[in-house]
């Protein structure tokens, strides 16, 4: 009983030096037509692991903040939540630089952080300092395979015409290109770099319907 | 969960903190109650760097009744400077108003440029005023500017609108033109990539969300000595720890600050059978009692008392009892009415965050207590 307890940050610290708290996201990114989105969604299905139940769907809206004193890179924070599930947490996901590496190494890997919160984070980040950068909603089908997540989602614009509304509905949104985005991701932790050799393997599984890559935002 | 009331317990000279902490465990433990192992609140604050603007505070707190939650509170510019100071910087925060004061200022030259395109080659005065002495006040208004840079109709947006605007000028024989570069040292130049009417995908920029910042309510409030601060707060999990260490170039915490409350956790009632649908009496009870020893750093600050009262969430149906609860044991540094916090919220649902706005309220007054409180 009489022994003193640690603070959160200590087990926190913990946690971190023993390599669980998963902070990498390995990351492949393509895109399919609207066209030939069903032959994909089929592959998808027998691929995945929940193979006996429909593909989970999501409806999510997503805002892009960043904040930035003098001289230094600006810090990326994204806003997420379910517009289909609105008494889940908001979630907020810091994500760091993308490392593309050579040629050698299978998958972007970038340091990423995601934390539940409540719905108080907008404006909490508003008056923090930070600008919102962009918004969008993105709308699609998630599958599992193992620790991996694949998403296949379309983006939609933010309707402007509706100032009042804070729910970002009323009118539907319009998509951004006839295309579907498609994603394949495993967040992990420090140093476990194998699991992007099994992000790789999967991603050539769906060739040639669609070209998982290492995408380079800056080249685009 | 239930209503939680925190009680700050008076220091008397002659006795130590672990010999009150003593005291009142003998008290609670002769009552009835059972320990129930240990507590401990903690709180980190963070403050916004200088260049950032009005400074801004994050309380980061954890409670170890809600392990899995950080608990975070943004106290954004006038709370700490209060209403009534208009004379000593009109709300702003002191550190933002010594920032304001002319350091190593030069007084402003004047120079001219040749105009060797026009007859007579007139002169072209300019004045520079780069570091005299009101320029950093001036950098700041422009700052607080910028927000609404783009929509009023003297904005310019860049010169061949402005070509065209002077096109549209009638001017008389008389007439002066002056004009005015706004040129900052270095590479931050105001510009409308502030305002939303440029944003480069030209598509999703401004948003629905666009809540009134303190600043918009500067300049549209008339009363700067009226802007309000405010709390606003942000439940999340455990590892929002992790991001504020990758804000740490703009969010920065002082060590010597850091503010904890810890010490045994008493559970009391029930009649040994526990609270609703429990069978360990050590582990429920319908109330919880924690006797903290409150620490600033490695200097002991006090010790504060926190009672939960488990079976209600509405403060006003359980307040007396609590109260009695309370100066049963404590004796009469309970006060009559009820926590300032509580007292406009006593008819809603009480949650965790109110806990942790309550030991914020505690930790404050503590760290301003030059010595024991």
């Amino acid at each position: 009983m009489a022994q003193s307890m640690g603070t959160a940050i200590d087990s926190l610290n913990a946690a971190y030096n023993s390599n669980i708290i998963p902070n990498q996201e390995y990351l492949l990114q393509g895109s399919i037509l609207d066209s030939a989105v069903e032959v994909l969604l089929h592959r998808l299905r027998g691929l995945c692991d929940n193979v006996d139940s429909s593909p989970e769907t999501f409806d999510d809206h997503e805002m892009c903040f960043s904040i930035r004193v003098m001289n230094t890179p600006p810090l990326v924070l994204r806003v997420r939540r379910a517009l289909d599930h609105p008494e889940m947490p908001w979630q907020l996901r810091y994500i760091g630089q993308p490392e593309l590496g050579d040629k050698s190494r299978p998958t972007i890997v970038r340091s990423s952080l995601d934390i539940g919160t409540s719905s108080t984070v907008v404006e909490f980040l508003t008056e923090l300092g930070c600008h919102l950068d962009f918004e969008y909603i993105t709308k699609g089908y998630m599958f599992r395979k193992g620790r991996m997540k694949i998403t296949v989602s379309k983006i939609f614009k933010v309707n402007q015409g509706n100032e009042g509304g804070s729910d970002g509905s009323g009118g539907p949104p319009k998509p951004l290109s006839q295309s579907y985005l498609v994603e394949v991701s495993v967040v992990a932790h420090n140093g476990l770099d194998a699991v992007a050799e099994d992000v790789r393997a999967f991603a050539d599984q769906l060739r040639p319907l669609v070209l998982l890559d290492k995408i380079d935002y800056k080249r685009l | 969960m239930g209503v939680t009331v925190l009680q700050h317990y008076p220091m008397t000279e002659n006795k130590t903190g672990a010999q009150v902490v003593d005291l009142l465990t003998k008290r609670v433990v002769a009552l009835g109650a059972v320990q129930s192992g240990q507590f401990i609140v903690d709180c980190e604050t963070y403050t916004s760097v200088p260049s950032l603007g009005a400074q801004r505070a994050v309380h980061v707190l954890h409670n170890s009744e809600q392990p899995a939650s950080v608990f975070s509170l943004l106290e954004t510019p006038g709370t700490a400077q209060g209403a009534n100071n208009v004379g000593g910087g009109g709300g702003l925060p002191s550190e933002t108003c010594k920032g304001l004061l002319p350091q190593d200022s030069a007084p402003p030259w004047i120079y001219g440029f040749l105009k060797v395109h026009k007859p007579r080659t007139p002169l072209r005065p300019i004045v520079r005023a780069v570091n005299d002495p009101t320029y950093l006040l001036a950098e700041y208004l422009a700052r607080l500017l910028a927000l609404i840079v783009g929509h009023n109709k003297h904005y310019v947006q860049d010169s061949a609108e402005f070509v065209k605007t002077l096109a549209n000028l009638k001017l008389d024989p008389n007439d002066i033109l002056a004009s005015q570069n706004q040129i900052h040292n270095g590479n931050r130049k105001i510009t409308a990539s502030h305002s939303s009417s440029n944003k480069p995908d030209g598509s999703m920029g401004q948003s629905v969300y666009k809540k009134p910042t303190h600043t918009d309510l500067y300049l549209n409030g008339g009363n700067p000595g009226q802007t309000q601060g405010k709390l606003i707060p942000l439940v999340a999990d455990a590892l929002f720890d992790l991001l504020m260490m990758k804000m740490t170039n703009i969010y920065k915490s002082k060590i010597q600050t850091k503010v904890e409350a810890r010490g045994p956790r008493f559970v009391y009632g029930g009649h040994g059978m526990g609270g609703f649908g429990s069978n360990s009496p050590a582990v429920e009870g319908d109330f919880l009692v924690k006797l903290g020893t409150v620490t600033m750093g490695t200097n002991f600050k006090g010790v504060l008392i926190e009672v939960e009262y488990r079976p209600c969430v509405i403060p006003s149906a359980c307040w007396d009892m609590m109260r009695e609860f309370l100066q049963g044991f404590l004796g009469s540094c309970v006060s009559s009415s009820p926590p300032q916090y509580l007292q406009g919220r006593m008819n809603e649902v009480y949650t965790p965050m109110d806990t942790i706005h309550q030991y914020l309220e505690h930790f404050t007054a503590y760290r301003k207590a030059t010595g024991i409180r």
